[in-house]
């Protein structure tokens, strides 16, 4: 099924919301839930099983809440919502020429016996009682909670699951393949072009011939349980634990080979894999698992940072002629924004403090991702600097990251050209933030700001224009920097909706020029005061 | 229409082939022969005069052709008789001379690599459609021309699906064109419409004959009304008023403009059962064409019923004159005929709307049947192209059946959905009915806007407030929308992933809908309007009034008393 159901739903972490709302304990937080199925509703395609729960739960709710609706009212409603959970059940099995029993068909379902009867009383003869179809409508509830909820939401974590099986099986045939040493070479070429062996070949080519066979269908599974526009989930999937600690006994040199050659072969069916890997990554680092112990999260970061520096071997490296690795000026751009934003989300009293520079505590909690980030945004604005040309700079005694942080704001202005004075004053503001003056920073910094607000303010189109610098993009999502298939746009949820899930993820999507000056100069404000630990 | 079969017709095109340029190929036309053209090129008259399809074409016409091969989609080539006599090369005298040529530089079917069909022309003895067609079509031709009627000429086709509406209305068109310089042309078959893509229903005024399947002409309407839906179902007086609303503007568009009336071909849904008739019969009530085209399958459960079924048993002979009703056998389909289902031919009409989208100058014409490679590849130039942007403050948003939706959700429904640009939106819902008043007479509250086309909203971005829209009408066309409408419209699967692309709102990793109700309630409407519940359905039929029924509301009922 790798083109997907048309559904009413973005993604599947909105139908999570929604499952969770609709199946809370508190009534408001159901009403959220019910609210939000009335909007899919109206986009059209909304299945059977989420309408009809929706429209029992809002029942029940409005019942229990007071009597405002008259008896037979409710009873029609009551009436209709399990004819139609029925009925809809039923008429999508009836296949046969000759029309199979209702009661026959729900029995396969596993659809209560109750709810076949009460549609047939409700059709056929009269409203049942309410006493009836209340008891009618808990049973359907049972059952769309069973035959629906919990099994999508179990197929979802089955699939999840899945991803990362099959990478860590992908993975262990791709060391398998490399300790072989005639098979080394014919590693990071196309696993299609296979040479055929001759007649009789030694045991030792046919074994090769069978990893690279069961290597292949490998592929061809992942392909089937992730499509090929989402390499996302390929990159998630490669940052769990599962997959980075499977190698952590592995030397140095082997790990290498084995990442490099997985990470060719998944860039062939998942273009853009690099650097949603690299965002990833940096997304990690800044969120550091509280509840692991240090020295495992240590571990981590170290994982973290090797697959980030290979990423970002990979795609400076020399080019590959069949397949095109590099990562882009304005993807680089990116990076180094989310890679800035994460030293400054990082946690302050994970920060070295300033004046204790003597004693460190071992593993001090945030220090060892605040230092491979810190590598990381070097390494990314090193490259910049090259490409932008930006040569100059080099010569004044600016500090590091007041180098980077400049080279990230010359980025940004390049794919968003400010006026001149505006980079200017962006200057003045870096100038001034290092050399100390935290007041004067500010202030230039709260004119920017002010400056590319009333900038985006003046775009406010009130006539049908066309839009400028358009990147392909799915329909439904608008342009990302990083993602072929671009960005879900910022919808509103129904309102509270959100707040039902336990942890907010920072987001790293594009940054504004005014969010990404504020976020340098933290970072600059913030580098004065941490000593540098190298 | 028989083919000739094989060899000997191959050799009679060989011999008649005049000019030795392998890039075209001349046919000389004798009295009384007839070709069956298909294919995609241009067809140029050299000189005489021939009859391609009912329409009449004069030496130095070029047109433009992409029509299917079989008995339906071939077009019908003859010289007319009163053709001067031309001196031939090995054959002698003929009575036109006709050059087929194919596009230049070769029209190649997007994502394969095998150029499309060349536009050939074969021998045939008889016409693709029945022999009382071709009376009827002369004789509404005359009728048209005569100008004795006293209603401007109207023809309304109607008959179940698969009848051959489509292609009646298209050589009735053709008829009529070879005696006047413009046709109207009121397409109400918002499912598969002639001239546009579904939703909407529309008003035309037509220059030029119609040739070849629906997808191969879209156009833009001269006026049109929202829809939303490919079926009239789910609001039918909306839809009948709509209907009205659009002759109306018909009338005095053409009072206004010519001296003379332009004659008008209502093409109509195929649903002629149980609810679809009663609105048929509505639409047929407030338009009162001179004409109505019965195209009738021969199955008496299938096709409307005969007479002028449209009446109310009431309210016979009123002030508008009665209809004269012509009953015709439906067009024969040929033995393994390739005929594509509704929902194949709406992905047509998307196909071809997707393609103008991207390239607005480019012909239509040049698609003859897309495959899922064509469909991929404009998926993926959709996904790629530079849409249109407003802000969402500047345009208001309706959905047409939800309209009580808070203001702020609207972002999210509006995100990949199809929509209908309106210029001059309505003051009232188009479901309210009016409370006073003639129930015939739509009133102006009524009026639903005008719809210039139809929208792919491909994105909304609710933070920076901007809505992102690719559309086939141009940028000042679309400076006149004010109002986009969200009804049931949807985009074909095919279209929404393509190349590196795939729409958020194709979800992988759904369980199975057996026997769980993870996919959406089938629409089991249509099938039942394709049962046969035939006699209930007409006894019961005369009593209802469509147009009235928003009128008289049930008397209220205490349900406690029923129990």
């Amino acid at each position: 099924m790798p083109e997907g159901r048309q559904v009413p739903w973005r993604s599947w972490e909105e139908w999570t919301l929604v499952k969770t709302a609709l199946w809370s304990a508190t009534a408001v937080d159901q009403r959220k839930g019910i609210e939000q199925v009335r909007l899919w509703r109206a986009r059209g395609k909304l299945p059977l099983s989420v309408d009809v729960t929706a429209m029992l739960l809002d029942l029940r709710g409005r019942h229990t809440s007071g009597p405002s609706q008259s008896d037979p009212l409710l009873r029609l409603q009551y009436s209709m919502a399990l004819i139609l959970l029925v009925n809809g059940i039923t008429d999508a099995e009836q296949k046969g020429k000759q029309a199979r029993s209702v009661a026959g068909i729900a029995e396969t379902a596993g659809l209560p016996r109750v709810l076949v009867d009460v549609r047939h009383e409700a059709t056929h003869r009269g409203l049942p009682s309410l006493a009836l179809l209340q008891l009618a409508a808990e049973s359907a509830l049972q059952w769309l909670r069973t035959a629906y909820w919990d099994r999508q939401h179990q197929h979802l974590l089955n699939m999840q699951a899945k991803v990362i099986t099959l990478l860590q099986e992908f993975m262990k045939l791709q060391a398998d393949a490399l300790s072989r040493p005639q098979q080394a070479a014919s590693d990071t070429d196309d696993d299609a072009s296979v040479d055929p062996s001759p007649p009789g070949s030694s045991p030792g080519v046919s074994k090769a011939q069978e990893l690279r066979k069961r290597r292949r269908q490998l592929a061809a599974d992942l392909k089937d349980v992730v499509h090929p526009c989402m390499p996302g989930l390929i990159a998630q999937a490669l940052l769990q634990p599962g997959i980075l600690e499977s190698h952590a006994d592995d030397s140095q040199s082997n790990r290498t080979g084995v990442w490099k050659a997985a990470l060719h072969s998944l860039c062939r069916t998942w273009p853009g894999l690099l650097p949603l890997l690299l965002r990833e990554s940096i997304s990690l680092l800044s969120r550091q698992g509280q509840a692991k112990p240090p020295n495992q999260r240590h571990a981590q970061a170290q994982h973290l940072h090797f697959v980030a520096t290979l990423v970002w071997d990979i795609a400076t490296g020399p080019r590959n002629q069949s397949l095109d690795l590099s990562i882009s000026t304005d993807q680089t751009a990116v990076l180094l924004a989310c890679c800035l934003r994460a030293l400054v989300l990082l946690p302050a009293d994970a920060a070295p403090p300033a004046d204790s520079g003597d004693i460190l505590p071992a593993a001090q909690p945030a220090s060892i991702h605040r230092e491979v980030l810190q590598h990381l945004a070097e390494r990314l604005t090193q490259n910049m600097s090259q490409t932008a040309a930006a040569s100059d700079s080099g010569q004044q005694p600016l500090r590091k990251k007041a180098r980077m942080a400049e080279a990230a704001v010359k980025l940004q202005a390049m794919s968003a050209p400010l006026p001149a004075d505006n980079s200017n004053l962006s200057h003045q503001g870096m100038e001034a933030a290092a050399d100390g003056e935290v007041q004067k920073a500010e202030v230039l910094l709260e004119q920017l700001q002010d400056k590319v607000r009333r900038k985006a303010q003046a775009e406010v189109r009130e006539r049908w224009s066309v839009a400028k610098d358009w990147k392909p993009c799915a329909i439904g999502h608008l342009p990302g920097p990083l993602e072929h298939n671009g960005i879900l746009p910022d919808l509103p949820l129904v309102c509270g909706l959100e707040s039902l899930e336990q942890q907010q993820v920072p987001e790293y999507q594009q940054d504004s020029a005014a969010c990404l000056m504020l976020d340098a100069a933290a970072v600059l404000l913030n580098g004065q005061k941490a000593p540098s630990r190298k | 229409m028989v083919m000739a079969s094989g060899s000997p017709g191959h050799a009679a095109k060989k011999q008649k082939r005049v000019i030795n340029d392998p890039t075209s190929d001349s046919i000389a036309l004798l009295p009384g022969e007839a070709y069956a053209v298909s294919g995609i090129g241009t067809l140029m008259i050299d000189s005489g005069e021939v009859n391609l399809n009912g329409a009449h074409l004069m030496t130095g016409a070029r047109v433009q052709i992409c029509a299917e091969s079989g008995p339906r989609g071939a077009l019908h080539l003859q010289a007319t008789q009163q053709g001067a006599s031309i001196q031939v090369p090995y054959s002698g005298e003929a009575c036109a001379l006709v050059e087929l040529q194919p596009f230049s530089p070769p029209v190649q079917e997007a994502g394969s690599d095998r150029p499309a069909q060349a536009l050939t022309a074969v021998p045939c003895t008889d016409a693709g459609w029945p022999t009382e067609w071709q009376t009827a079509l002369s004789q509404l031709a005359m009728s048209a021309a005569s100008n004795t009627l006293p209603s401007p000429f109207s023809a309304c086709i109607c008959g179940t699906r698969g009848v051959g509406k489509s292609s009646f209305a298209r050589l009735l068109v053709n008829h009529l064109l070879s005696h006047a310089p413009e046709v109207a042309f009121l397409d109400l078959d918002c499912g598969q419409p002639e001239l546009t893509v579904p939703g909407l229903i529309s008003l035309h005024t037509l220059t030029q004959p119609l040739f070849g399947r629906p997808h191969t002409h879209q156009r833009p309407p001269d006026k049109a009304v929202f829809i939303g839906d490919i079926t009239p179902a789910a609001d039918p007086p909306a839809f009948v008023s709509a209907a009205a609303q659009l002759y109306t503007a018909y009338l005095a568009g053409s009072t206004a403009q010519a001296s003379r009336v332009p004659s008008l071909v209502i093409n109509t849904p195929g649903w002629v059962k149980g609810m679809g008739l009663d609105v048929l019969s509505a639409v047929l009530r407030q338009i009162a064409p001179s004409h109505v085209v019965v195209l009738a399958s021969g199955n008496p459960s299938k096709d409307p019923p005969g007479g002028s079924f449209w009446q109310l048993p009431q309210a016979s002979h009123q002030s508008s004159p009665a209809s004269m009703v012509v009953t015709l056998p439906a067009a024969a389909s040929g033995v393994g005929e390739h005929r594509p289902s509704a929902p194949d031919s709406r992905a047509q009409a998307w196909l071809a709307f997707a393609r103008a989208c991207v390239s607005p100058d480019a012909s239509a014409t040049s698609i003859l049947e897309g495959t899922s490679a064509s469909f991929a590849a404009a998926a993926a130039d959709l996904a790629a192209h530079a849409p249109y942007v407003i802000s969402l403050d500047s345009v208001t948003c309706k959905v047409l059946h939800d309209s009580s939706l808070p203001k702020d959700q609207l972002p999210s429904i509006l995100n990949a959905a199809v929509v209908g640009l309106v210029v001059n939106p309505g003051s009232k819902s188009s479901s309210a009915g009016s409370e006073a008043g003639d129930p015939e007479q739509p009133s102006a509250a009524q009026e639903q806007g005008n719809c210039v086309g139809i929208g792919i909203v491909r994105a909304v971005d609710a933070k920076q407030r901007m809505l992102y829209l690719l559309t086939d009408i141009r940028l000042e066309r679309l400076q006149q929308v004010r109002e986009v409408r969200v009804g049931r419209l949807e985009l074909p699967h095919s279209l929404l992933h393509g190349g590196a692309v795939r729409s958020p709102y194709l979800s992988p990793w759904c369980i199975t809908s057996s026997g769980t109700g993870a996919g959406p309630l089938h629409s089991r409407s249509i099938q039942c309007a394709q049962a046969d519940h035939q006699s209930a359905a007409v006894q019961f039929r005369c009593s209802v009034d469509w147009f009235g029924m928003g009128l008289t509301p049930y008397p209220a009922v205490d349900l406690d008393q029923q129990v």
